[in-house]
């Protein structure tokens, strides 16, 4: 319906999808990204691209789905590109150390996060579809143009890894 | 079972993919040893440990940024036909209050008395132009010798976005057009044009045709980064300038 509204020129109606998924989005972005700088960018171009494409979007899908695949691709582009910076941002790259830091911590999610971020940005992105957003292996392969059984691979390594490098920072699971 | 085997398995049954076969044989594993059950205990804390991820608020000013960028998106859906998802304006005269235009050169009078010594030769200053012209220009502006007046013309590169800032002194009018070949080229933003400017978006051409005194600002995105652009400014029919922006480094730089 929104979607429509904005075809017919009602600029109101996109004001209202971005009302409605600028969360969603930026929160998948930036747990790919792990920058809350790149994070918005990411946001931000998603939106301008779903806008300027959206006589090209399939009524037959749900908007959020497209949307997703658009902010997630956009996320793992600067990844890549930023593959070789140092991108991390402060606020969660800070959080590492040692396992004697870890034990007094006691912020689990914040180990996590860590963990989460000395992922490759693929298997990272399986792990927050899949996890933080409840999508289902066809889904995640549609988003991110592999096989559902790439998915369900990615996925297994991923888990490990993590698995692997929250036990190396004293964390268990 | 192996241990590869049996986390895969741990796995699909968290997932709910796990087949009947599968199921009976991994709870047999898991009868069968403490070490199995080990694993089985990691596995379930690790996956409910990534539930309890909390969202992130988002930034309030992405909000802003969003609206701003998607500003410069409707401006451009406007302007351009191939778009049509923007119902048609009214021309500015119908709808401008009758003291505007008075109003308007009153404002530009003045904005030109202050503006004019900071312009000094008519260069954008550098201060605008993040990345500059790159290595045709040699990081400084490219002045354009038109037939009334003069401008100049600023290109920066990252990977995201393309920008060209034309800055125009006279009142000619100018076609500035941008070309990738096999792209699908999109306008991120588009300032400092009025009703009379037209835009056109044609798949891996952008063409902005302008004409009076001012800075415009033009945002190119969905450019491959790996590949060069063509510019190209013609003024009363004749190409005044043709520049070509290199692709970016893997870096990302220009």
């Amino acid at each position: 319906m929104l979607v429509a509204a904005c075809l017919a020129g009602d600029r109101s109606a996109f004001d209202e999808l971005v009302d409605r998924y600028q969360g969603p989005l930026f929160n998948a972005a930036y747990r790919i990204t792990g920058s809350v700088d790149d994070a918005m960018d990411a946001t931000q171009t998603a939106f301008v691209k779903a806008f300027e494409k959206l006589r090209t979007f399939d009524p037959r899908y749900r908007f959020f789905s497209w949307i997703y695949r658009i902010v997630v691709n956009q996320s793992l582009n600067i990844v890549d590109r930023r593959r070789d910076e140092s991108a991390l941002e402060p606020e969660l790259a800070a959080h590492g150390g040692s396992p004697e830091i870890a034990a007094d911590d006691h912020d689990r999610a914040r180990m996590l996060e860590r963990a989460l971020l000395e992922l490759s940005p693929e298997h990272r992105a399986v792990v927050v579809l899949k996890h933080l957003d409840g999508f289902s292996y066809q889904e995640i392969g549609d988003m991110l143009g592999v096989p559902e059984k790439t998915v369900k691979s990615r996925l297994f390594d991923a888990r490990k890894r993590l698995r692997r490098i929250l036990e190396k920072r004293g964390v268990t699971p | 079972m192996n241990r590869e085997r049996l986390e895969a398995l741990l796995w699909e049954r968290i997932d709910a993919t796990i087949s009947g076969r599968d199921l009976s044989e991994l709870e047999t594993a898991l009868a069968a040893g403490a070490e199995s059950r080990r694993l089985e205990r990691e596995v379930a804390a690790l996956a409910g440990r990534l539930t309890e991820l909390r969202p992130v608020a988002p930034p309030a000013e992405l909000r802003a940024r969003i609206d701003q960028a998607l500003a410069g998106a409707t401006a451009v859906a406007g302007a351009a036909k191939s778009l049509g998802t923007v119902a048609p304006r009214r021309p500015w005269s119908d709808r401008a209050p009758r003291w505007l235009p008075l109003a308007a050169c009153l404002l530009v009078g003045i904005a030109v008395g202050v503006m004019l010594p900071m312009v000094g030769d008519l260069t954008v200053p550098e201060s605008q132009v993040a990345g500059t012209m790159g290595a045709a220009a040699g990081g400084t502006p490219v002045t354009l010798d038109l037939g009334n007046g003069r401008g100049t013309v600023a290109i920066s590169r990252d990977a995201f976005e393309t920008r060209v800032d034309l800055l125009l002194e006279g009142d000619e009018e100018i076609i500035l057009s941008v070309r990738q070949a096999g792209a699908s080229l999109a306008v991120s933003r588009l300032d400092g044009t009025d009703h009379s400017s037209t835009l056109a978006v044609d798949g891996g051409s952008v063409s902005l045709s302008t004409r009076g005194p001012g800075l415009r600002r033009l945002g190119i995105s969905d450019a491959s980064p790996a590949t060069a652009l063509r510019l190209e400014v013609t003024a009363g029919g004749t190409v005044v300038l043709e520049h070509r922006v290199e692709a970016l480094s893997e870096e990302g730089g220009s």
